[in-house]
């Protein structure tokens, strides 16, 4: 009996909501359903609640554009890539359509589903949602590696690279869920945050482990690949861990670093070679001999038991007692072989990492590099002369609750050629993706820049860039100029050519600025004035309250209105001791000449 | 499994588009052309399908999430799923809109998760809402009870705090949202009423 009577009032919420979603009012429901009023009534009005906040602050503009840009880049790029699609891919994943639009899809994968043996696609097919663990996984995984095989393209080989790492991902996160105990799994992913007993990989967190493994060197932005146990108490326990640096500072960033050639290898191999022009610093040599793994990234430390084999020029003296006098310059060997399985045995000195990139902001002791915050104290060692758009490479110490401490800084690369400021104002005349026309200028906004009060098409804008050696123009910052009208009333306490100051406050003329009347200190005027953003007032028309009684002359400055309805240039500012006659008519309809002082 | 039952599974796998059609609301009348044509990553067609939708998901997640940056980042997300997907056929089977909202969904449990607190955001910490009718007060209020209606969402369970946004909040019909959770219509109303009741009690209205 309560079941059917909760079924008829979920079938009554349901239709009366519809109602109220299409605007009829909760009272108008109500009359449909007297019997059952009493009870709908209080849903309703909570249906009705819910609706008031309906409306959502609506988008940033130029957020949603640069977002939209984005979408459509990848777009571009996967259009690109449409081409490597297989043959077989398609056939197999037709996409949802029905099947009067697309019949041989439907019969296609019919005929491959019975010719090419139920039992191998089905299996393959099954193998696809099976989980680390599952006795079909391994055909999953064999399924991927022979998809891999046999792309040749190497775009779509890093799509499908990408593709399994996510799916990786995502298993991982389905074994901790559901729980399950799983001896060996892989995990590949971005290393979001570091903690002394844990990592965030991609979302995903493992717990480490004294007997963890890990080959390179933490840190945040870093991918990582490793193997993983889950015990079944929903954590992931990190067995062996291989860091690959991250490479967000793009071709142009690695400088003089890349001399050669492009390295084909994942992990090229450094061989530091000695270079006369670095600094010596002995702080570096600590570093070094404290650090447990052998960086991924090409470094100049020590390579232990690596099983590589150096080049003659890779072996540097770093004793910890040295001072060394040369710190190397980075040459890549790409034909040096990564032995991914080096019987290394990192200790759990894992709160150091290195940071690289463009240096693009240098706030006292805080300095960005790559998008990271890093603090500079009197105990960084600093070899070269970093400045904004420099390239380096720093050695940081994390530490809980602050941000890394740069334990050395090398610049690497120094700034690009010669990027000119320009800074002008003018409106936005269009956004497309980063490239922005500016008062028919084209500017880039990058990562790198500052937008400050929402700027959009339209908006009268500040704009400081730095012109490029190819002439291109990239913002360093682009600022809406939010201009207010405001209105001022008062005794005038002081005029001038220039300005004119009531109530205490001042307010600057320009040849633009109206009048009517007469200003004169100790008379009331109205002031309709433009506040720029820095808080200045322009006064755009200034109203004087003329006196009853109307003297001849004026012995204080006087100004002659010439007050049109056009944007004809106001009048002129006679600061004369002369006296001029002023104009009976507060508002006169013709300009009146003004006699020259 | 038998062979027979193979080819059942074959059967249903091959016809499931046949019977479910897609949901989608105020699209354009041609727009299970545009669904098709994006899927065969037709740029022009990915375009309009995120023109289409890019609102209603950023709506939908900065209903879960409650913070612009975070909703747009997600927002992102969402629609670089939809890509990769795209471009290894493992796109929509039935409802585009349920398949995207599903997406969003999933990101937004992800996120909550990565974050492991409480669903809901201070009020010292959300974001300023920009008034719309240059009434602060009234922006405050309203950015008041919209936090204690997310903070409420998050005390019901994951479906009926779905079903609340997508029906009350994104206007989905019940049709959508039972193709969305893959549930039968009845089902679905039967969840709102509870979700209703839950939402009531927990909101004390």
């Amino acid at each position: 009996m309560k079941a059917r009577h909760d079924d008829l009032i979920s079938a009554l919420l349901a239709e009366c909501s519809d109602m109220i979603l299409a605007g009829v009012s909760v009272a108008a429901c109500l009359e449909r359903y007297p019997e059952q009023a009493s009870e709908l009534e209080p849903l309703l009005r909570a249906v009705s609640s819910v609706r008031e906040l309906t409306p959502v602050p609506p988008r940033s503009p130029v957020v949603a554009a640069r977002s939209r840009g984005i979408f459509m880049s990848q777009v571009a790029r996967l259009q690109r890539r449409g081409a490597a699609r297989p043959w077989w891919q398609a056939i197999l994943n037709p996409g949802p359509t029905a099947p009067h639009t697309r019949p041989v899809g439907l019969f296609a994968i019919l005929l491959i589903v019975i010719i090419s043996g139920i039992f191998i696609t089905g299996s393959v097919t099954l193998a696809a949602s099976a989980l680390p663990g599952d006795l079909l996984f391994g055909v999953k995984t064999g399924t991927e590696n022979v998809r891999l095989f046999f792309t040749f393209d190497d775009e779509a080989r890093e799509d499908l690279e990408a593709v399994y790492g996510q799916r990786r991902v995502d298993e991982a996160k389905a074994v901790v869920d559901r729980r399950r105990t799983v001896d060996n799994l892989i995990l590949q992913g971005i290393i979001e945050s570091l903690g002394p007993d844990s990592w965030v990989v991609s979302g995903v967190e493992v717990q480490l482990q004294p007997s963890s493994k890990i080959e390179g060197t933490p840190m945040i932005g870093a991918s990582v690949r490793g193997r993983m146990q889950a015990p079944g108490d929903g954590t992931l326990r990190l067995l062996y861990a291989e860091v690959l640096p991250p490479d967000a500072s793009g071709p142009e960033d690695r400088g003089n670093t890349v001399p050669q050639e492009t390295p084909t290898l994942n992990v090229p191999t450094l061989a530091p070679t000695p270079s006369p022009t670095m600094t010596p610093t002995a702080v570096v040599a600590p570093f070094l001999s404290l650090q447990g793994v052998t960086p991924a990234e090409p470094t100049d430390q020590p390579t232990a038991t690596a099983t590589a084999t150096p080049t003659p020029t890779a072996t540097r003296t770093a004793t910890p007692t040295a001072t060394r006098t040369p710190t190397p310059t980075r040459t890549w060997t790409p034909t040096q072989t990564r032995t991914p399985t080096a019987t290394l045995v990192p200790t759990r000195e894992i709160n150091r990492g290195r940071v690289s990139g463009r240096l693009t902001a240098m706030n006292g002791s805080i300095w960005t590099i790559n998008d990271q915050d890093v603090e500079v104290n009197a105990s960084t060692s600093i070899s070269g002369t970093p400045e904004i758009g420099s390239v380096v490479d720093a050695e940081v110490q994390f530490r809980s609750g602050a941000l890394p401490l740069a334990l050395n800084i090398v610049v690497t690369a120094p700034p690009p050629a010669t990027p000119e400021p320009y800074e002008f104002r003018d409106v936005v005349e269009a956004i497309n993706g980063e490239w922005w026309t500016i008062g028919g200028q084209q500017v880039k906004v990058t990562g790198d820049t500052q937008l400050e009060d929402s700027p959009t098409v339209g908006d009268l804008v500040q704009v400081r860039a730095l012109r490029q050696a190819n002439n291109e123009l990239w913002a360093t910052s682009i600022t809406a100029i939010r201009i207010f009208e405001v209105e001022i009333d008062g005794i005038i306490e002081a005029v001038s050519d220039s300005s004119i100051t009531i109530d205490g406050r001042t307010i600057a003329i320009n040849d633009q600025t109206q009048f009517v009347g007469s200003p004169a200190v100790g008379r009331q005027a109205q002031v309709r004035a433009l506040q720029m953003p820095d808080g200045s007032l322009i006064a755009t028309i200034i109203v004087v309250v003329e006196p009853a009684e109307t003297s001849t002359a004026e012995p204080t400055a006087t100004l002659t209105a010439a007050p049109t309805e056009s944007a004809t240039p106001g009048p002129t500012v006679t600061p004369t001791g002369t006296p001029t006659p002023e104009p009976t008519d507060p508002a006169p309809s013709e300009p009146t000449p003004t006699p020259a002082p | 499994m038998s062979l027979l039952n193979w080819l059942v599974w074959a059967l249903s796998f091959a016809t499931f588009g046949v019977f479910k059609g897609d949901g989608t609301r105020n699209e354009p009348p041609d727009w299970q052309a545009v669904l098709d044509q994006a899927l065969r990553a037709e740029p022009a067609a990915l375009g309009v399908i995120y023109d289409q939708y890019v609102d209603r998901i950023y709506s939908y997640i900065y209903h879960r999430v409650g913070q612009p940056d975070v909703a747009e980042d997600l927002t992102g997300q969402v629609f670089m799923r939809m890509l990769e997907a795209v471009q290894t056929g493992r796109g929509w089977r039935s409802s585009f809109s349920g398949w995207l909202y599903r997406i969003a969904h999933n990101l937004v449990i992800d996120h909550y998760r990565r974050r492991k607190r409480a669903t809901f955001v201070d009020l010292e910490d959300a974001a300023p809402v920009q008034a719309q009718t240059g009434d602060p007060v009234r922006s405050s209020e309203t950015q008041f009870e919209r936090e204690r209606l997310r903070s409420a969402l998050a005390k019901l369970t994951d479906e009926q705090a779905q079903v609340i946004s997508l029906r009350f909040l994104e206007d989905l019909s019940i049709a959508e949202v039972a193709e969305m959770l893959d549930k039968a219509e009845g089902a679905v109303k039967a969840l709102q009423y509870r979700a209703v009741l839950a939402l009531r009690r927990v909101m004390e209205l």
